[in-house]
Parts: C-alpha cells; sequence; structure tokens
C-alpha cells in the first residue's frame, strides 16, 4: 500500500519494486561483471580496493560481513590479508554468489567463508555478531540506504568497524562534468559490448549521480548511530570511502 | 577478480608453500588441469557445495530476528515462529521472506 517512491537511476518508481528492479540488473551482468568493473574505471577499482584494505588493516579472528558483496572480491582481500579470519559474503541475487564461489580463491578459502542470500535491509544475522562490515558500490543499490546502515549498526559488536566503498561526487564542478560526460556517453555502449546489457549499465551511472555527497552520506553513517565517522576521497572523488565505529 | 596478487599485497620474503597449494602470484583462475576424461566439461562440472549446517549459529530469520532449524532433506531452513521455510540452493541459503515457502498454506 505505500506510494513512497524512490529511485531507479533516473526513474521514480514505487519503493516496493526497487529491490526486484535492482536484482534484475545484476542477475543479467553477473557472469561478466568483474570484466564489466574493470572495463568501466580502467581497472582503477582495484586500487579503491585497496584503499579499502588499507584502511580497514584487516587482523586475524577478526569475522567480515562483507553486504553486496557479490562475487566475493572484498572478502577474498580481506582474507588475502587476514588468512585467518573469517567471512561471510551477502547478497541479494543468487547468481552473483554463485559467480563467486566458483572462483579459485572461493575454493581456496573454502573454510573461512560463507555465502549467504540477504537483504542489506533486513539482514539474516543476530545483533552484535561481527567485528567489520563491508559494504563495496553496492549501497546506491539499497533502496533505503538509511535502514541498511542501521542493520550494519545491529549487526557488529560493539568496537566493530563500518566501512563503506561507493562512487561519490566531484567536488569541483568542471571535473564532475568531464566525468559525466565520460559515463554518460560510454558507460552504457560498452556495457552493451560487453554484457548485451545497455538498460543496466544505463542504470548504474544514473544511480552513481543521484547518491548522496561525501557529507550527506557522513551525516547518514552518524545518524545510524556510528562514531568516529569519517570520509576519504578516492581519485578526486570519483569515489569515497566512509568508515565509522560501533563504540 | 585476481587482484590478490604480488601488486595489493606484498609478501614476505619467505613464502614456504611446499605442497603444491596455490601461491599468491599463481594464476589463480585455472585449476589445475587434472581432470581426466569422466569430466567432459572439467572447471563447470564442480561438485555441488553442501550447506554446511556450522552456518545456523549465525544465521536468524531477517523477519523474527529468532532461531532457524534446519530441514536437511528438503534443504530448507525453518523459522517455526512466522512458519515460513527459506530454501538453500546450491549450498546458499536464501534468506528472503518473498522466496520463502509459507508453512500455513500446506
Amino acid at each position: 500500500m505505500t506510494d513512497k517512491q524512490t529511485h531507479f537511476g533516473y526513474e521514480d518508481i514505487p519503493e516496493g519494486e526497487k529491490a526486484a528492479r535492482v536484482r534484475g540488473v545484476f542477475e543479467s551482468v553477473a557472469s561478466r561483471y568483474d570484466l564489466m568493473n574493470d572495463l568501466m574505471s580502467g581497472g582503477i577499482h582495484r586500487v579503491w580496493k585497496a584503499a579499502m584494505m588499507d584502511w580497514l588493516a584487516p587482523r586475524n579472528g577478526q569475522r567480515l560481513l562483507d553486504v553486496a558483496g557479490g562475487t566475493g572480491d572484498v572478502a577474498f582481500r580481506f582474507l588475502g590479508r587476514a588468512p585467518q579470519a573469517t567471512a561471510v559474503v551477502c547478497d541479494m541475487t543468487a547468481e552473483m554468489l554463485e559467480a563467486g564461489k566458483t572462483r579459485a580463491e572461493a575454493e581456496a578459502m573454502a573454510a573461512s567463508l560463507d555465502w549467504v542470500v540477504g537483504d542489506a535491509m533486513a539482514l539474516p544475522f543476530e545483533d552484535s555478531s561481527f567485528d567489520v562490515y563491508t559494504i563495496s558500490f553496492g549501497i546506491r543499490n539499497v533502496t533505503d540506504p538509511q535502514v541498511a546502515l542501521n542493520e550494519a549498526f545491529r549487526v557488529l559488536k560493539p568496537g566493530g568497524r563500518l566501512m563503506v566503498l561507493e562512487f561519490s561526487q566531484l567536488p569541483v564542478p568542471m571535473a564532475q562534468k568531464a566525468y559525466d560526460a565520460y559515463s554518460f556517453n560510454v558507460i552504457p555502449p560498452m556495457g552493451q559490448m560487453v554484457t548485451g546489457d545497455r538498460a543496466s549499465y544505463q542504470y548504474l551511472v544514473e544511480s552513481i549521480r543521484r547518491f548522496p555527497d561525501q557529507e550527506t552520506f557522513l551525516g547518514m553513517v552518524e545518524a545510524a548511530g556510528f562514531e568516529q565517522a569519517r570520509y576519504r576521497n578516492l581519485s578526486m572523488g570519483i569515489a569515497a570511502l566512509h568508515s565509522g565505529w560501533k563504540l | 577478480m585476481t587482484g590478490e596478487g604480488p601488486k595489493d599485497a606484498p609478501e614476505k620474503d619467505e613464502a614456504p608453500l611446499a605442497d603444491g597449494a596455490p601461491g599468491p602470484g599463481d594464476a589463480p583462475e585455472l585449476p589445475p588441469e587434472a581432470t581426466p576424461a569422466d569430466a567432459p566439461e572439467g572447471a563447470a562440472a564442480r561438485r555441488p557445495a553442501a550447506f554446511d549446517p556450522r552456518m545456523l549459529e549465525a544465521l536468524v530469520c531477517p523477519e523474527t530476528r529468532g532461531p532457524l532449524t534446519y530441514d536437511k532433506s528438503r534443504q530448507e531452513l525453518i523459522s517455526h515462529a512466522i512458519g515460513l521455510a527459506y530454501p538453500i540452493r546450491s549450498g546458499i541459503p536464501v534468506m528472503l521472506t518473498e522466496e520463502a515457502r509459507n508453512l500455513k498454506e500446506d
């Protein structure tokens, strides 16, 4: 019965429809998602994820929940740096998890890695059960990011750490203009070529542009209850890392 | 992604991986060419991963946040409090209410 509207790229759609629409996007692109990320960002997303790990400084014994973890990229990196840690990868789209589970790293790390289909806004995990919560290029696809941040706070242990990697806004208007030109003119045709699905990549670039800027999102992190909330720009603000602690 | 190579994670000088485990510098996509003729599809015909009941300790019903019980034969996780059975597909629990079977309708 809710007539509340939310964004799906530049379309306004009823909130109840967003999850299914987003899932459609990722089901469609799952098998070539990693390749497409490489092409879209010129490989830069690897540098960003490395920066994420540098700031997180994974430690052995920690338990990580990687939400919207898709094909497992962040979890593999985390366990690569802390082989005695454990990780749960949670994603709305079974196809993405299955793609991740068959990767060679997943086999090597199988004993410390679990895969769960779940919703960032209603996590199937107990309160205070993780040391680290990460979400990488996922929160902008969640129907209500504030609810997802609240859930992150709930499942983290006291002393636990939140880290969000997401596309953001460039603080310099000229640079933003050039970046928009690139993303709107280059990425959808590239998506068409690589995955045969232009519409999904059109959605991706629109959703990036609509996502809250760094300061606004920082306020949302704080509203969820996190302390010492901070952010770092990556590549001048094309992406940003937000960090917060549950204290 | 194979970004776990030397570029991201500088290794210590010695990495004693004597047992042929894939070292950090190896290309992880390629499984060893040890699959004989009985597996014609090669990597595509991987074993179906089973659900690990150890995971039950960590999972709750996303609706009630209450405990789940594991029905091994049906491959379902049951939330008795609201009568929902969450499916396990290819060893992966699907913890979405819209994918769950309503036990009260049976």
